[in-house]
């Protein structure tokens, strides 16, 4: 019984924190000055004061899917040639054969055809798994963490059945971070290590020859170590947050995949640490400001991005390398309807989002749909995303 | 009860929620006039609002943007002549923006429908003018920089995109309606009901005349810029994008016969509609579609009569068979590299329908332009 409830009072702990990306994309993308929950290692440090005395999470998955792919995903599932493909892939691989015979190929040419534009333009996959663990000891907070983005964008030549741009770009943000302070002011130190592995395909190759395009073309591993600096100054219910991203600079390191085993890759990272140092332009152009008001069960919040390159908007009007404002500014809210259900709103660059996330015996699911501005300014060009997000915890 | 409000109550909150979430609630704050004065000095800034203005399917600001681009970026560059610039700045982007509105508009009226289109029309005789301009100085010697050439064809890129893909007279539908069209039952009623659905299903999704004048005149200012029209075609990169201008070519001869109350639809105004009508709803026969025909070429046409007129569809007809030839060549390109779909092979069936109307058509062996039209009416 002893052991049954440390095992609960473990689980609880764990589910305490809210989870990831779709909390603050649910809320308009305010999420700088109010974010709870592991993810402040790798988003604003000075946050994980506010965290209890100790936090894990093994693996946070974020999904995220945009309308051109449930476009698609409803165009598929009507198309008639869908089902005949997929009944002689099974067909064949029921009697063992090779499933490359010349119906086949046409299908799959015929697919090409239709169906690759709904892909182009946009990133047709965007997924975050995320894991770390705080020790919250009052006055010193550290933390470890761990982001993995998978993103995959292309664009598609229909006429030639050749592909325009594909990119595929797998991350890995691994660092540490370090806040210190007292409860109305926190800073923190952030220091990660990305690891980036990226495939661009040269423009015009036939879908024929892709594979001989990636031996020839074979994908890079470039990384970098960089920090962010942040602070949070709070008082009561009210919380202000300033992070500068990659305020701390060292410098990046390609290498090529298929001669990583004779890289002192190590090394290499050791080094770039001792070179770490501040990049005053970094630190100014790419600070972000949050303010939220907190309460139990209810949260105000809103956020400008790039405050420098705000301000310059604002004072010197539009100009072609700064064009729109509404692309800074986000707005959210947030309400716990029910013990186990929490709903969220917001406005983020002027498009409305939702979401909401509700509370399972081993963990947490939620959702978030959020338009975010694809265009050049504000109500140019929608891009429409849903996100699912679920905490696997043990 | 209860349960059932509420869930109405829910279901109507999110529908709400759901059509609100195209609409972007702070684009008020945006300083548009600022940025539209900024793009009447930056043609690069213009052309990036125009294709953005595309893809949102705005085709009046991808237009009127495209045009405000031409003109900053012939009149700002070295070696244009003041020809070219002259006629290019008689073009009025705001004039052209407000024309197209009007003809997207379903409740406008005739009177300005016919004003709309005349706007339109004078529109791109200018950027025609522009384009004869620019060529005759570009062969007399001048050059102009690989920038300016590549803005023209940008230009042309975004204006048929826009306009067409608005009307949904795209390549791919009309590939589409081709595919359909090829008959599999060689009898006559079935081919003669195929040529119906064909004719239908394409009239419906033509732009306006005045649009289809624009997308023309805009390629030939693209064109223009290089010394063989072939080249700049095949710089392009898109024989699709050929085989539509080729489109829009017949389309403009077919407005300048049946369109009579100018007006750049095919409408009750019309002589051709009650014959049209007819037509649509007749049993398919083969003797319809001849019935059909002679309404045509039975008209009081003004273009018999009227020289200028009929050099002028002379002339649209030439580039129209130059168009097809260069976007048949295209399509003998592609075809091997899907040749084993059925999409390729009704491609390759109509590419050699064309080919062989090509083979056997000289333009010169016709007298009247009634004459011209019957022979590619046949081909139809």
């Amino acid at each position: 019984m002893k052991k049954f409830i440390l095992i609960l009072s473990f689980l609880i702990i764990l589910t305490l924190a809210f989870a990831g990306n779709y909390r603050i994309n649910g809320m308009g993308g305010a999420g700088l000055a109010l974010i709870n929950d592991i993810k402040t290692v790798t988003y604003n440090p000075s946050l994980m004061g506010n965290l209890k005395s100790t936090n894990l999470r093994v693996l946070g998955v974020d999904y995220t899917m945009n309308k051109n792919m449930l476009d698609l995903v409803q165009q598929l599932s009507d198309d008639a040639t869908v089902t005949r493909l997929i009944n002689s892939i099974k067909g064949d691989l029921s009697k063992g054969e090779d499933s490359s015979d010349e119906d086949i190929g046409e299908d799959l040419t015929y697919l090409l055809k239709n169906y690759s534009l709904y892909l182009n333009n946009d990133s047709f996959m965007d997924m975050e798994l995320n894991s770390g663990l705080v020790f919250n000891f009052k006055i010193v907070q550290i933390g470890i963490g761990a982001n993995t983005n998978i993103n995959a964008l292309m664009n598609f030549d229909t006429a030639n059945l050749a592909v325009d741009t594909f990119n595929v770009n797998a991350k890995t943000k691994t660092g540490v971070a370090l806040s210190t302070g007292l409860q109305f002011l926190r800073v923190g130190i952030g220091i990660y290590d990305e690891a980036a592995l990226g495939y661009n395909i040269e423009q015009g190759t036939s879908v024929t020859d892709i594979a001989t395009d990636i031996q020839n073309n074979p994908p890079k591993l470039i990384n970098t170590v960089a920090g962010d600096l942040s602070a949070t100054l709070q008082l009561g219910a009210f919380r202000m947050s300033a992070v500068s991203r990659n305020a701390i600079t060292s410098y990046s390191k390609a290498y090529s995949l298929d001669n990583l085993n004779n890289v002192p890759i190590n090394q290499d990272i050791q080094d770039m640490v001792s070179k770490l140092t501040i990049n005053s332009t970094n630190l100014q152009n790419n600070l972000d400001l949050g303010v939220a008001f907190v309460q139990k069960g209810f949260a105000l919040s809103a956020q400008i991005d790039n405050f420098h390159g705000f301000l310059d908007r604002v004072n010197n009007g539009p100009t072609s390398e700064n064009l729109s404002l509404v692309r800074y500014l986000h707005f959210g809210i947030e309400k716990s309807i029910l013990p186990f259900l929490t709903l969220r709103a917001g406005v983020n660059q002027g498009y409305l989002t939702f979401g909401g996330d509700v509370f399972l015996v081993l963990g947490r699911v939620g959702f978030a749909y959020y338009g975010s501005e694809a265009g050049m300014i504000a109500g140019d060009q929608i891009r429409q995303n849903f996100e699912v997000h679920a905490d696997v915890l043990f | 009860m209860k349960k059932k409000v509420f869930i109405f109550l829910i279901a109507a909150l999110l529908t709400l929620m759901m059509a609100s979430c195209t609409n972007n609630f702070l684009a008020g704050l945006e300083d548009k006039n600022a940025i539209n004065e900024m793009a009447k000095t930056d043609p690069q800034m213009a052309l990036d609002l125009a294709q953005q203005a595309a893809e949102t399917g705005d085709v009046g600001a991808a237009v009127s943007n495209t045009t405000q681009s031409l003109i900053t970026t012939l009149s700002t560059s070295t070696g244009v002549s003041t020809e070219v610039t002259g006629a290019m700045e008689d073009v009025n982007p705001t004039q052209v923006s407000t024309a197209l509105a009007i003809v997207s508009n379903t409740e406008s009226s005739t009177d300005d429908l016919v004003d709309a289109q005349e706007v339109l029309s004078n529109a791109a005789s200018s950027i025609t003018k522009a384009a004869s301009e620019l060529q005759a100085q570009l062969s007399s010697g001048a050059t102009i920089s690989e920038e300016v050439k590549s803005n023209l064809q940008t230009a042309a890129k975004v204006t048929v995109k826009a306009i067409a893909t608005k009307h949904g007279f795209t390549m791919d539908n009309i590939a589409s309606n081709v595919t359909d069209f090829i008959p599999k039952d060689v009898s006559a009623d079935a081919t003669t009901s195929k040529v119906v659905d064909f004719l239908a299903s394409l009239i419906n999704t033509f732009p306006t005349n005045g649009e289809i004048e624009l997308m023309i005149a805009m390629q030939k200012l693209a064109r223009s810029a290089n010394a063989t029209p072939e080249a700049t075609l095949g710089t392009f990169n898109d024989p699709m994008m050929a085989v539509t201008l080729s489109m829009d070519e017949i389309v403009h001869i077919f407005y300048q016969l049946v369109d009579t109350n100018s007006n750049g639809y095919l409408d009750s105004g019309d002589d051709i509609w009650p014959s049209y009508q007819e037509f649509l709803e007749s049993d398919k026969s083969e003797e319809a579609l001849s019935t059909f025909r002679d309404e045509i070429l039975g008209l009081s046409n003004p273009f018999e009569s009227n020289e200028q007129k009929f050099e002028a569809v002379e002339s649209d007809i030439y580039d129209m068979i130059y168009n097809l030839k260069i976007g048949a060549n295209a399509l003998t390109d592609l075809v091997p590299d899907i040749d084993t779909s059925d999409f390729s092979s009704d491609l390759d069936t109509a590419k050699a329908q064309l080919d062989d109307f090509f083979s056997t058509f000289d333009v010169t062996s016709y007298n009247t332009v009634g004459e011209l039209i019957d022979a590619i009416m046949d081909k139809f």
